[in-house]
């Protein structure tokens, strides 16, 4: 891990005691499931499954919230919420406004792996 | 080593959970409710970590099932989704407690090393078991058996049917109030009414109106003719608590009541009587109060026909268990705790060895406020108030200052008055039972020693300008520790006088 992930993860390394090892094993396992989360909710939100899209973001909400609990951890709760009322539509519009974010903090995670 | 079960169904929480608790547990995980379960019933678990949703099942349905099988098993609760509504249902629950994720290594250590404690303390056989009977005395009034208080209920037995007043003196919350009852309850009176009046909590003109009632027009904002206790009470008992705290007026009044039986109305020209029995309590030193002029002799003599006296809690230490299973199993009753077994040994010793300065009031408030606080069948000593639980500690040493000294030291009033939320969050942290009496404490002592020293220490003036009895001012300033020989001020224990 180098000074400018330390940086940028450090609220995440505090909450674990400054256990950096931790926190890369932790991102292997994450980017090792993510996939297949981020897939489902894909699926369910296009397919209008609100009940499906809330418990995958739901889940995909616990996994990121260990790196980061600000954005676009904070919005995943909107559409958690919007799924859960059964509002197919803004479930949707709230997955594409959040897409990119999640992506780009999954590829932050994804530098986090041990190397090797 | 102790063993923990996480159920959750991401595996990097498994990671962080196995390597925060590797020094004090073994962790044992799975990410299925159903093998949650499983795992509870198999394995020999101390503590369980689980998610509240859980892809198979929610994490509440899981928890029902794992205290089916293990009640005393403490379960704590993690969720992402961290709102009130989910913790209190968690709480409602029974959880041990409840952690918002993301987790934080040292926050989940404590938490846990906590409920290990606790599975081990509530492992324990119960030395006092909630017997639903046991809060359950049909027609009996009193708890104890120990010499004094069979003392008590002979006198109550030999003056209850002898229509003379009884005059009750004992500290406050020992249960002047019950023993009034008693002697009402088994008189020849008993059919006719009960009433009780606080002569403490009224002001003087009001508690004038409240014992002999008003005319129309007697004093502004009389608009009714009001009946007073006195008439209401006819052929029945009163009962006259704090009777110390009589205005002169009010004394020659109820004076007049007991000798003749006869009292006008306040305003009024008409002589009425009355067949009342009149029972009287106080905790304050009547005859010191009359050697001063505060308190009419005669008075005294009449309302002193017959004085039973009762003794503090800690005078009658034999009683606590017969009082904690009474107030026990009322309180698992009352609040709805079914699954409530009992009271470990150590926090039984702990509160039999405790002085009880609130006497059988506080214990009453203590075993209530634990038995709500108590998430585990078994109430341990971890959820008794601090001031019990540090009891223990000071007859260990001696030589460290007491919770009683720490707390009057704090409780005593600065220059400013202004400690007051400080005390109220110290209370409030320490979960203490007594906040109300300890709030109106301190705010009492402060009042008493800035009027004294505004008046240079004349007690006749201060009792003026603060609307009470110089009787109820002597009672407060010994009651306080205030001094009057060179500087009013108050000496706490162990440090330096303060002065307001």
């Amino acid at each position: 891990m180098n000074e400018t992930q330390k940086q940028r993860f450090a609220d995440a390394l505090a909450r674990l005691s400054d256990d950096t090892e931790l926190l890369c094993s932790m991102a292997s396992l994450v980017i090792a499931d993510a996939d297949e989360v981020v897939a489902r909710l894909r699926l369910a939100v296009e397919q209008g499954r609100c009940e499906e899209a809330a418990r995958s973001a739901h889940q995909l909400k616990g996994m990121l919230s260990t790196f980061e609990t600000g954005s676009p951890v904070i919005e995943l709760q909107e559409l958690i919420d919007a799924a859960r009322a059964g509002d197919a539509a803004t479930t949707r519009e709230q997955h594409q406004l959040l897409q990119k974010d999640v992506q780009q903090l999954l590829r932050e995670i994804q530098n986090l792996q041990p190397a090797g | 080593m102790p063993t923990v079960l996480v159920i959750d169904d991401d595996r990097s929480i498994h990671l962080l959970i196995q390597r925060a608790l590797a020094p004090i547990a073994e962790v044992l995980c799975v990410d299925r409710a159903e093998a949650g379960v499983e795992a509870a019933r198999r394995e020999e678990i101390d503590v369980v970590l689980l998610d509240i949703q859980l892809p198979d099942r929610s994490g509440m349905a899981v928890f029902s099932e794992i205290q089916q099988h293990d009640q005393r098993l403490p379960v704590i609760f993690m969720t992402i989704e961290a709102t009130s509504q989910t913790a209190i249902e968690a709480m409602q629950l029974g959880a041990f407690d409840y952690l918002a994720k993301p987790l934080v290594v040292e926050a989940l250590r404590a938490l846990v090393s906590r409920a290990v404690e606790t599975r081990k303390i509530s492992c324990v056989p119960v030395a006092i078991a909630a017997d639903e009977s046991g809060g359950r005395r049909d027609g009996e009034l009193f708890v104890g058996r120990s010499g004094p208080m069979l003392d008590v209920f002979k006198a109550v037995g030999r003056v209850s049917k002898q229509d003379i007043p009884v005059l009750i003196r004992g500290e406050s919350g020992t249960g002047k109030e019950l023993v009034a009852r008693a002697l009402y309850q088994y008189s020849h009176r008993n059919e006719a009414p009960f009433l009780a009046v606080n002569c403490a909590a009224l002001p003087d003109n009001l508690l004038e109106s409240e014992l002999f009632g008003h005319e129309k027009g007697a004093f502004t904002g009389a608009e009714t003719r009001r009946i007073g206790k006195f008439e209401q009470c006819n052929g029945g008992t009163l009962f006259l608590d704090e009777v110390g705290d009589m205005s002169p007026n009010v004394q020659a009044k109820v004076l007049r009541v007991l000798q003749e039986q006869r009292f006008e109305r306040v305003g009024g020209n008409k002589e009425l009587t009355t067949d009342v029995r009149i029972v009287a309590a106080t905790n304050q030193p009547l005859e010191e109060m009359v050697k001063e002029g505060d308190y009419r002799d005669d008075l005294l003599y009449r309302l002193n026909g017959v004085t039973i006296q009762l003794p503090p809690l800690r005078d009658r230490r034999a009683d606590v268990p017969l009082l904690i299973q009474y107030f026990l199993s009322q309180a698992k009753r009352e609040l709805g705790k079914p699954d409530l077994e009992g009271l470990s040994p150590e926090t039984l010793d702990l509160l039999t060895h405790y002085d009880w300065p609130g006497n059988v009031r506080q214990l009453r408030s203590v075993i209530r406020r634990c038995v709500l606080d108590t998430v585990m069948p078994v109430v341990t000593a971890d959820v008794l108030p601090p001031e019990i639980g540090k009891h223990s500690e000071r007859e260990r040493d001696s030589n460290q200052p007491t919770a009683d000294e720490e707390s009057s030291v704090l409780a005593t009033p600065n220059r400013q008055g202004s400690g007051l939320p400080e005390l109220v969050d110290r209370l409030l942290k320490e979960k203490s039972t007594n906040l109300y009496a300890e709030a109106v404490e301190y705010m009492e002592r402060y009042v008493l020693v800035r009027v004294l020293q505004e008046t240079g220490g004349n007690q006749s003036q201060a009792a003026e300008i603060l609307g009470i009895t110089r009787g109820k001012l002597r009672d407060r300033i010994n009651s306080y520790g205030i001094s009057l020989e060179n500087e009013v001020s108050i000496k706490p224990s162990g440090s330096a006088p303060l002065t307001p």
